[in-house]
């Protein structure tokens, strides 16, 4: 069963040009951070997003709570098109899903105590009644299921490490049990041993409550060991998406596998030929024309200048975007 | 130049320092010793606080005003560093025989001149310009252009008018690496160089360094905490933890049979080759503050494997083989098992 069904995605952001190029006539200038993405997130699983930065993976992450605005296409979340839900329907909506930061101390606020932090999502949704004993207690239970001491709660979070405080992250996402949250790097700048052990916590976190993760990193190595699907995208496009192991298998794009060779293995065995791009992704602004990677791209051809290739199927649920496979 | 061949360019021994903050005092390095051979690159390992980039900062004199060194040496060329005056240091080797870069290109560079301003600045100390001096910079410019196009900057001549903030922070990182790209360059400082930047850019950037060691014989200190990037660039690696080596020897014996169970745990905690579902290895407890080191090894509170001996003496440094090292105490009781954490 799906629980996420994305179609057709678009979300542009419009910068609005000096006043010289507005009495020219030329408007603004349209940037396009997710153009036409469809994917879909099966329940209870780990779906990967990865790409290099600025392709696109967080804002698509942010339409999906509406933190940004889509400008058309469709989320469905359990059946229902979150972008066309009532007031009302989207406040559960947002309980069901939630958020665990990139920035572990910027998203705590540093004048309220580690308890009050995790309350706060409980008291909105009790309209603020509720029992102080039974809060207490439920900030208790949370705060040990990240394997805090319950003491944490009297604490600021500037009293604690950056890994400890990403588990205060992690405990107000699971405080309304959602089914579904998303981790927008969740292990960026943590130690190695650190990022092991939020990685362990959230993969219990699944196992226990059954949460369905939408994972986006830049860390391969992480993706393929915590994700079940995955998509890689590229300027705001999905070039290629499937099961994480056929992907890693059985790599169909030039970016996928420049992108894969890349990461720097700790054992020689594992290390692919690193297949070396020249320069850095294009501005979203003006994408370049056909195939968006064709600039960058060690095998591209005539066609993929002049026509797009199409997200299409190679058996068993692997897409892949490149004229290639024609 | 003047250094014979089989002399090493660096070689820094008992290197001990303190941070004095206020009542507190905290060794970040305790008996530091290693040398670096001429275009060799040493890989510096280890979690936040281990003292790694007080290394780097070390050898380049920039250390922070709370910062003691207690003892040691750090002989460059046979001379030592922390006996020549600050104006010495400039003069001839900051920018010049020592280069470094950082993890955030955004705070080397000045906001407010062109790139090719800033380069042209390092070019005239590095090309032995007087102070006041009326040489032309023209030939400055055309050196500064050469140089970011080997770091492959596309148009550099135009490139050189920019501010850095026209610059994304891949290209920032490879100016920072075209200002050391000189051939009078003997030591690259490389702290988390390639942290903040894309994989695909990582990979450009290290290939760049790798050529500059091949090419220019410049040693290489590159601090890094990820082993991955250190495997495929560094030929020795160094672990370190609460200021002191833990582990040092070429790359293939530390990563592929770890002496050391903290270098061992490093590794067993990385997701790289676990089957998916396979639990990673959190390394229980946590690094201690450096004022609150534990008697003995350091580590021994984190450690399964420690015995009575541990808690007591540290352990020294002690070949496992030819130019390998260790320093634990239960390492050479073990013969050559594996240690098993998981």
């Amino acid at each position: 069963m799906d629980l996420i069904q994305i179609k057709n995605l678009k979300t542009y952001f419009y910068q609005n040009t000096g006043l010289l190029s507005k009495v020219l006539g030329e408007g603004r200038t349209t940037v396009h951070a997710v153009d036409d993405v469809s994917l879909t997130i099966r329940r209870g699983r780990t779906f990967g997003l990865v790409g290099e930065s600025g392709c696109g993976k967080s804002t698509l992450g942010q339409s999906i709570f509406g933190l940004v605005k889509p400008r058309s296409g469709e989320i469905r979340f359990e059946g229902r098109d979150v972008l066309k839900m009532n007031p009302a329907d989207l406040t559960a909506f947002r309980q069901r899903a939630q958020l665990i930061f990139q920035d572990q101390y910027g998203c705590l606020n540093p004048r309220m105590t580690v308890g009050q932090i995790i309350a706060e999502p409980l008291l909105m949704r009790e309209k603020g009644q509720m029992d102080p004993a039974a809060l207490a207690g439920e900030v208790a239970r949370l705060l040990s299921a990240v394997n805090l001491d319950p003491d944490a709660a009297s604490k600021f979070p500037n009293e604690f490490s950056g890994g400890q405080a990403r588990r205060i992250g992690v405990a107000r996402a699971i405080a309304l049990n959602p089914s579904f949250i998303m981790a927008d790097e969740p292990t960026s700048g943590l130690d190695i041993s650190t990022a092991a052990t939020i990685l362990n916590l959230m993969q219990d976190l699944q196992d226990e409550l059954g949460i369905t993760y939408l994972w986006v990193s830049h860390n391969l190595n992480q993706v393929k060991y915590v994700s079940d699907d995955m998509a890689v995208m590229y300027l705001g496009k999905i070039v290629e998406m499937g099961k994480t192991m056929d992907i890693f298998n059985r790599m169909a794009h030039p970016y996928t596998q420049a992108l894969i060779s890349a990461v720097p293995q700790v054992h020689q065995e594992l290390q692919q030929e690193t297949v070396y791009l020249e320069g850095e992704i294009p501005s979203p602004i003006n994408p370049p024309s056909g195939c968006r990677f064709r600039t960058r791209c060690p095998r591209a051809e005539n066609i993929c200048k002049t026509q797009e290739p199409p997200l299409k199927d190679l058996g068993q649920g692997h897409f892949c975007a490149c004229h290639l496979h024609d | 130049m003047s250094i014979p061949t089989d002399a090493p360019l660096l070689e820094v021994s008992k290197l001990t320092l303190d941070y004095q903050l206020g009542k507190r005092k905290m060794r970040a390095l305790d008996r530091i010793s290693f040398q670096l051979e001429p275009g060799e690159i040493l890989g510096v390992a280890g979690e936040s606080g281990c003292g790694k980039s007080t290394l780097g900062l070390a050898i380049a004199k920039l250390l922070p005003r709370i910062a003691n060194i207690k003892r040691g040496e750090i002989l460059f060329s046979g001379e030592d560093l922390l006996k020549i005056s600050e104006g010495e240091m400039n003069r001839r080797y900051r920018g010049q025989k020592i280069s470094m870069i950082f993890q955030n290109p955004q705070n080397a560079l000045n906001p407010v001149f062109t790139i090719g301003k800033q380069m042209t600045d390092i070019l005239r100390v590095q090309e032995k310009y007087k102070p006041r001096e009326k040489r032309s910079r023209k030939p400055l410019r055309e050196m500064a252009a050469d140089r970011l196009r080997s770091t492959g900057i596309a148009d550099p001549s135009a490139r050189l008018t920019n501010y850095p903030f026209e610059f994304s922070g891949g290209m920032k990182q490879r100016v920072m690496i075209g200002m050391a790209l000189s051939s009078n360059t003997e030591l690259l400082v490389a702290d988390e160089a390639t942290t903040a930047l894309d994989v695909t850019i990582e990979a450009q950037i290290n290939r760049l360094i790798a050529d500059l060691a091949r090419e220019y014989g410049t040693s290489v200190l590159y601090i890094s905490h990820n082993l991955g990037v250190l495997a495929e660039l560094a030929d020795r690696i160094m672990i370190m933890y609460a200021g002191r080596i833990f582990e040092m020897g070429p790359t293939q014996d530390v990563l592929g049979t770890p002496s050391h169970p903290y270098s061992a745990a490093l590794l067993e905690s990385m997701p790289g080759n676990q089957a998916r579902g396979k639990r990673l290895l959190a390394i229980p407890g946590f690094v201690p503050p450096l004022d609150q080191l534990p008697q003995g090894c350091a580590f021994h509170p984190r450690c399964p494997f420690a015995e009575e001996i541990c808690k007591r003496e540290v352990p020294p440094l002690q070949m496992v083989t030819e130019g390998h090292w260790s320093a634990c105490f239960q390492d050479p009781k073990r013969g050559r098992r594996k240690w098993q954490w998981i």
